[in-house]
């Protein structure tokens, strides 16, 4: 008999029920935060989509939004949100600053939250129309429904939150003044 | 020693306590709102039109013999205030032109879509068109090249969009709309467009 063979289906029930009741967690840094605010409202409402469920807790929530720009200051405080969410989770990098840091190319701007927590999709624009979040938040369903929701997240859990001996989980360059 | 004595009632009344009137006066509102206009955009199905001067996705058009439009003057480059474009030029013997570019790469996720490339065309090569459904599940995806701009020009050449003349540029060459004086150009720029969903437009017919 083949491995999982007893519970091949209540895999599917279990991807069914985490694609249609994704709570979102969004970190709004910025003016990003003004769509996923209108994202949220009445005229594109995400609820259709079952993802309305914005707790702002991390514990509370599996689909993590960064939207905005996020400082070498702040990323710690990302990371550590994203470490506080229960698996399994979803990372959606909202906007020019979080994907890339845009047009602000300084030293004191994270150069895109995708070196520091993995980002599974990206969304261009500044800021991106609330349509395309919902294109995002339908391409996330779609990596629940094709990806493995046990055996490939513990892994990927695995993968961060054990980094290697010495190895740091966040490598910042800090100044003599911190 | 300001002091500000505030009258607070004694008691609540028994409305008050019961809670109920309050709660059905909600109801009541909520009962209303439910037979109102409906605002939500059902957005898969159903997509907002925007005017014709919408800054999506970028575009590299063609001249009238299919070939690239660019002259890899970089131009919009040094004008890109995310530094998203990439050119590298190569060296043709055409009547027309000496170069055109061998790589073409902008960055989307770097882009803030200002539309400062468009505008500083001097060939009209670089238009925006009205899509923004544009999401990638690695960064790498996001580069569009020669080949994915030009082919999004293929995808909305009947498209009317956001041209160099938009931002009253004088200079920026349209074929077969020649601008004698700024008048004529704003003119051409922004024809009246409204803003209106497909679900209004069903409505109103």
């Amino acid at each position: 008999m083949k491995e999982g063979f007893l519970v091949t289906s209540v895999k599917d029930v279990i991807r069914w029920g985490q694609k249609n009741s994704l709570w979102p967690m969004s970190f709004g840094t910025a003016c990003c935060g003004i769509e996923i605010m209108a994202l949220l409202g009445p005229r594109f409402d995400l609820a259709r989509f079952g993802a309305e469920a914005s707790r702002f807790t991390p514990r509370q929530s599996d689909l993590l939004i960064v939207a905005g720009r996020v400082s070498i200051k702040m990323m710690p405080v990302l990371q550590r949100i994203y470490e506080q969410m229960p698996e399994p989770k979803w990372v959606i990098s909202m906007g020019a600053c979080a994907s890339s840091g845009g047009v602000f190319n300084t030293y004191t701007l994270v150069q895109g939250v995708d070196q520091f927590i993995p980002v599974d999709v990206y969304v261009p624009g500044c800021p991106p129309r609330p349509e395309a979040l919902i294109d995002a938040v339908m391409e996330i369903q779609q990596i629940i429904d094709q990806g493995d929701v046990t055996i490939a997240q513990f892994k990927a859990f695995a993968k961060t939150h054990n980094p290697a001996p010495g190895q740091p989980l966040l490598q910042v360059e800090r100044g003599p003044r911190g | 020693m300001a002091t500000i004595n505030v009258q607070r009632p004694e008691r609540l009344t028994l409305a008050e306590r019961l809670y109920l009137p309050a709660i059905l006066n909600g109801l009541r509102l909520t009962w209303r709102h439910i037979w109102g206009e409906r605002v939500t955009l059902q957005y898969p199905e159903e997509e907002r039109q925007f005017k014709r001067v919408y800054r999506g996705v970028h575009r590299l058009n063609k001249d009238d013999k299919g070939r690239v439009k660019c002259v890899a003057c970089e131009m919009c480059a040094a004008s890109c205030p995310a530094h998203c474009i990439t050119i590298k030029a190569t060296e043709v013997e055409w009547p027309e032109r000496d170069k055109i570019p061998k790589i073409f790469e902008i960055d989307e996720l770097k882009c803030i879509f200002c539309g400062y490339c468009v505008e500083a065309c001097p060939e009209d090569a670089i238009h925006m068109t009205r899509h923004y459904h544009l999401i990638a599940r690695s960064r790498e995806d996001m580069i569009f090249g020669l080949d994915k701009l030009l082919a999004i020009y293929d995808e909305t050449k009947e498209q009317e969009v956001l041209r160099g003349v938009d931002f009253g540029m004088t200079h920026a060459r349209i074929p077969g709309k020649e601008a004698a004086n700024p008048d004529e150009v704003q003119k051409l720029a922004y024809p009246v467009v409204g803003v209106v969903t497909k679900a209004e437009t069903q409505r109103a017919q």
